[in-house]
């Protein structure tokens, strides 16, 4: 069959066009890449394996191993060529792409499903690992064997989870079907291109902090790694901090509901990594301030790594099922083998050799955070308990994502933990995490007492509940409208209640009692450790989203209304306008994707704005119906949100309800009364019609005969003959039942009504702010920390080492500062 | 202080032990459709697929009704508080989350799958 006979492809009406030949190189090129990387990685481990056997090899082990990671972009790119030019015989491109998706949309098409997102982690941790090799020093050889074996299981994963999968022949030949299945609805935001990125560029730094700890246990020497691992602690801390909040930003822009977070099972598996990597950064202060905790940090530089593995593999091994509404495809068995080969292999492996060298190490060389020897509180006590915290945070999390699969291998019954319970339970974790935050940047790394560390806070104190009050005054304002539900309660441990807006105080108490205490803490640090900022803007930027999430969420105000078209309708003490439907020009409206539903909404103070909530239906390709798609409009303002969510247009007043023959029903203030059935035509013929005799009285008393019928139309199908009352409403004969001589009847609005979710969400603007300042404190952080010149350096020697373990010399000579000039009430 | 460093491991392991003991027996079960009516509780998930004629939007009270088949093929009717999902129209499997209230089962919130086999976000409402 020649090219030029177009083939129709009966499913999609669009016609068949011949696979393009360069399209198949550029698949094998993928493939093959992926399949030249796994064996390059596997020969970078065997070189460096025999490097100390015979030198030299180990240089040609690093080649390789640079060679492979680049095989893994040319795989990246090999398949964001198929997605930009369309090549839709790819069954990866089919499924996540369309003829009409807009650039943006093809490029997130790459990662926006399994093969896909494997393929990014499997890049970015290639990138990484690749860039960080350069200044492992003498960790070189052991770091590249651990780093290439765990991209060579990501290789592997990908060879059976190729997206490089033709699509099977038709009619004796691969043709391009010319359109694909597009991503889904809710894929189709700026967010696509952003949050997979982002969150991944963090997963992949994690993969640096896996091959660092295991290459440092390996060689038995826990010290100097750990500067050299810290900038990249950092980094990974912060993107996958940000990426998880974009997470965030993208469910409450996307799906309606008007929440940041539902702790479903792919956000904790998330949440569990950013809290591992929290931890870590932690120990690693310790330990170059006190140069303790080596054997803790080498398990604390290991845990993210190995608890993305574990997510990944509750995510998409289909343990999670139906408990997740991130319905992922379930892996190929052989890939989910070689995932669990990973996550099994990483954790025993690392823990044995872990578990034997600590076995090996005098016992004054295993200071842990189980014991601080300080006098009163010290600063490692408190990083002790910071790094407790943040683990038992992390496991509380991961438990809980993880119930349904502990139910499914104990043979029970499926369960779900839901939010409320989370809620309940992380609850208690809150506060110590909120107080350590604050007062940990105050305490001394010579140990303090507890009056010393008051006369440190007595003003934060004061200023904190100065804050509260104004945060108070702020609940009570007429103008913010916040208008607190003084009665409503929340669900406690015991069964018992506790009153929700005293527990909103609290917390935000809490939140800002952190705020304030970094930020005057960056204020008296800043002139002397300007390396230390970026931590405190960090506890800033942490504390402020939380108090954003918690108020935002705890007090805000939900209205569901219905607004007739054209109508005017009051919701809270808002006034909303239906105006009409803005669509692209020349398209049919609520048929494409920016077809927005305009609402002018009036405010209390006088002035306007008009919301934009977006309402289409897209064919589904499958099922061959129109199926409704609705993104929120959201009116964002630094003291609060307005979220409007227009939800899919009805027709129906009442449900079809049943009529015999001289029966009479009463609905929407009329009485219908059916006295019986009348047919044109043919019975059973396409075109017969059925009429039912109806009696309608309104309330102006007249009553007025109709005739709504149904119409049999070719192939099975009906049409209603629906009969308009007045102007407002009309009957409809839904169906007729033939058994029983009934006929079942509706009312209908003539126009369209619009369901709308009308939420007022106070103080949301702190969730966004307090995200960006995270992620400067973060890039903060890693900028001041950053090993300089590393590439000038000799990549075989060791760094120079380090004298005897002495404390930050700037932190703590701020601290003595403050210890002797520490503001009390007098000053 | 001596005895801080095993007070503390004790703490934690006690403390890590009661939130899990608490997730596991306080996490909502998923029941079939016979269960759930023998059932006095208000977080059971049933899933099943939704028999598509039977939906209707009460726009007047705010509600969706329409009736659902578990996996053991009993019928339910579910009264769901809240305007209609968005992808209700395309999907299929429902997972109605509520309790029972005489015959029918109030739904305080729902998810949704669409029928589809990659990755896709559901929609997840009433939350």
């Amino acid at each position: 069959m020649g090219p030029e006979e177009a083939v129709v492809n009966p499913h999609l009406q669009v016609p068949l066009q011949e696979a393009a030949r360069w399209s198949f190189w550029v698949g094998g090129l993928g493939h093959s890449s992926i399949i030249g990387a796994a064996c390059l990685f596997l020969a970078a481990i065997l070189l460096w394996a025999f490097d100390k056997r015979r030198p030299g090899l180990g240089t040609w082990g690093a080649r390789l191993f640079t060679v492979g990671c680049v095989a893994f972009w040319v795989a990246f790119g090999a398949l964001l060529t198929l997605f930009l030019t369309q090549q839709f015989h790819f069954n990866y491109v089919f499924s996540h792409n369309a003829a009409d998706h807009e650039l943006p949309y093809r490029i997130a098409g790459v990662w926006s499903a399994q093969e896909g997102s494997i393929l990014l982690w499997a890049c970015m941790s290639a990138i990484f690992c690749a860039w960080a090799a350069r200044g492992t020093g003498p960790y070189r050889r052991l770091y590249t064997i651990v780093s290439s074996a765990v991209l060579l299981g990501l290789a592997c994963i990908l060879i059976f989870e190729s997206p490089f999968v033709v699509r099977p022949p038709v009619m004796g030949g691969i043709f391009n079907p010319g359109d694909g299945l597009g991503m889904p609805a809710p894929l189709l935001n700026y967010w696509v291109v952003i949050h997979p990125p982002i969150i991944f560029i963090g997963f992949g730094m994690c993969a640096v902090l896996f091959a660092y700890a295991f290459a440092a246990l390996l060689k038995k020497d826990l010290n100097d790694w750990l500067p050299r691992v810290r900038s990249w602690a950092i980094a990974a801390t912060t993107f996958v901090g940000v990426g998880l909040a974009l997470g965030g930003f993208w469910a409450y822009e996307m799906l309606g509901w008007g929440g940041f977070w539902m702790w479903d099972p792919v956000e904790n598996a998330s949440l569990v990594v950013w809290v591992a990597c929290a931890a870590f950064l932690h120990g690693i202060f310790v330990q170059i301030a006190k140069s303790k905790w080596h054997y803790t940090n080498a398990l604390l530089g290991a845990l993210p790594f190995l608890t993305f593995c574990f997510g990944t593999f509750m995510t998409r091994s289909g343990f999670l099922g139906d408990t997740s509404v991130h319905s992922f495809a379930e892996m190929d068995s052989n890939a989910l083998w070689i995932l669990i080969t990973i996550l099994v292999g990483g954790t025993g492996g690392f823990l044995a050799v872990w578990g034997w060298r600590q076995f090996k190490t005098p016992p004054r060389m295993l200071a842990s955070p189980l014991v601080a020897k300080t006098q009163g509180l010290a600063k490692d006590g408190y990083y002790a308990a910071a790094i407790w915290l943040l683990l038992a945070f992390g496991i509380v999390s991961g438990f809980g994502m993880s119930v349904p699969l502990i139910m499914s291998l104990t043979g029970q019954a499926p369960r779900v933990v839901e939010e409320p319970l989370y809620h309940q339970v992380v609850a208690w974790l809150f506060p110590p995490l909120m107080i350590g935050m604050a007062m940990g940047p105050f305490i001394s790394w010579r140990g303090m007492g507890l009056k010393a560390l008051f006369v440190r806070f007595n003003l934060i104190l004061a200023v904190t509940v100065g804050m509260t009050g104004v945060f108070l005054l702020y609940l009570q304002s007429s103008t913010a409208r916040v208008l607190p539900d003084h009665t409503a309660t929340l669900p406690a441990p015991g069964g018992f209640q506790i009153p929700l807006v005293p527990w909103i105080v609290f917390l935000t108490a809490l939140c800002l009692f952190t705020i304030i205490a970094n930020i005057w803490r960056m204020a008296q640090l800043f002139p002397r450790a300007k390396g230390s900022l970026g931590g405190l803007l960090t506890h800033v930027g942490v504390a402020m989203a939380l108090l954003g999430l918690i108020v935002s969420r705890g007090l805000e105000r939900k209205d569901i209304i219905s607004v007739m078209k054209l109508d005017t309708e009051r919701v809270m003490e808002y006034g909303m306008v239906h105006l009409g439907v803005e669509s692209p020009p020349g398209e049919e409206p609520f048929l494409n994707r920016h077809t927005k539903v305009l609402f002018e909404i009036l405010q209390p103070n006088g002035t306007s704005f008009i919301a934009r909530p977006g309402l289409y239906y897209e064919m589904n390709n499958r099922t061959g119906q129109l199926s409704p798609v609705v993104w929120p409009y959201v009116h964002h303002g630094f003291l609060y949100d307005l979220y409007i969510t227009a939800h899919p247009m009805v027709w129906e007043l009442t449900e079809p309800t049943s009529f015999g023959v001289g029966q009479s029903r009463v609905f929407e203030n009329y009485r219908l009364t059916f006295h019986g059935l009348e047919s044109e035509g043919d019975p059973g013929a396409a075109g017969t019609r059925f009429f039912a005799n109806l009696t309608v009285e309104g309330s102006s008393g007249q009553p007025i005969d109709i005739r709504p019928g149904i119409e049999l139309g070719s192939g099975g199908g009906i049409r209603h003959i629906d009969v308009r009352i007045n102007d407002m409403i009309e009957a409809r004969l839904d169906r007729i039942s033939v058994e029983t001589d009934e006929v079942y009847v509706m009312l209908l609005s003539v126009d369209e009504i619009f369901p709308i979710e009308f939420y007022y969400k106070p103080l949301t603007g702190f969730v966004w702010l307090g995200v960006g300042l995270m992620a400067v404190g973060g890039f903060m952080g890693t900028w001041y920390r950053r090993r300089g010149k590393a590439s000038q350096r000799d990549l075989t020697e060791p760094t120079p080492p380090t004298p005897e373990p002495i404390p930050d010399p700037s932190e703590d000579r701020a601290a003595e500062d403050d210890h002797a000039s520490a503001p009390t009430a007098k000053s | 202080m001596k005895f801080g460093g095993p007070i503390a491991i004790f703490v934690t392991i006690f403390g890590l032990g009661a939130m899990m003991f608490a997730f596991l027996v306080n996490s909502s079960p998923y029941v079939s459709v016979a269960e759930a009516r023998e059932l006095d509780a208000n977080n059971l998930h049933i899933a099943g697929d939704i028999i598509r004629e039977t939906v209707f939007v009460d726009i007047r009270n705010n509600q969706v009704r329409f009736t659902m088949v578990d996996k053991a093929g009993d019928r339910l009717n579910v009264v769901f508080d809240g305007p209609p999902p968005s992808n209700m129209g395309e999907a299929t499997e429902v997972v109605a989350i509520g309790g029972m209230e005489g015959d029918s089962f109030r739904a305080h919130r729902m998810q949704l799958k669409c029928p589809s086999k990659y990755e896709s976000v559901t929609a997840e409402s009433g939350v």
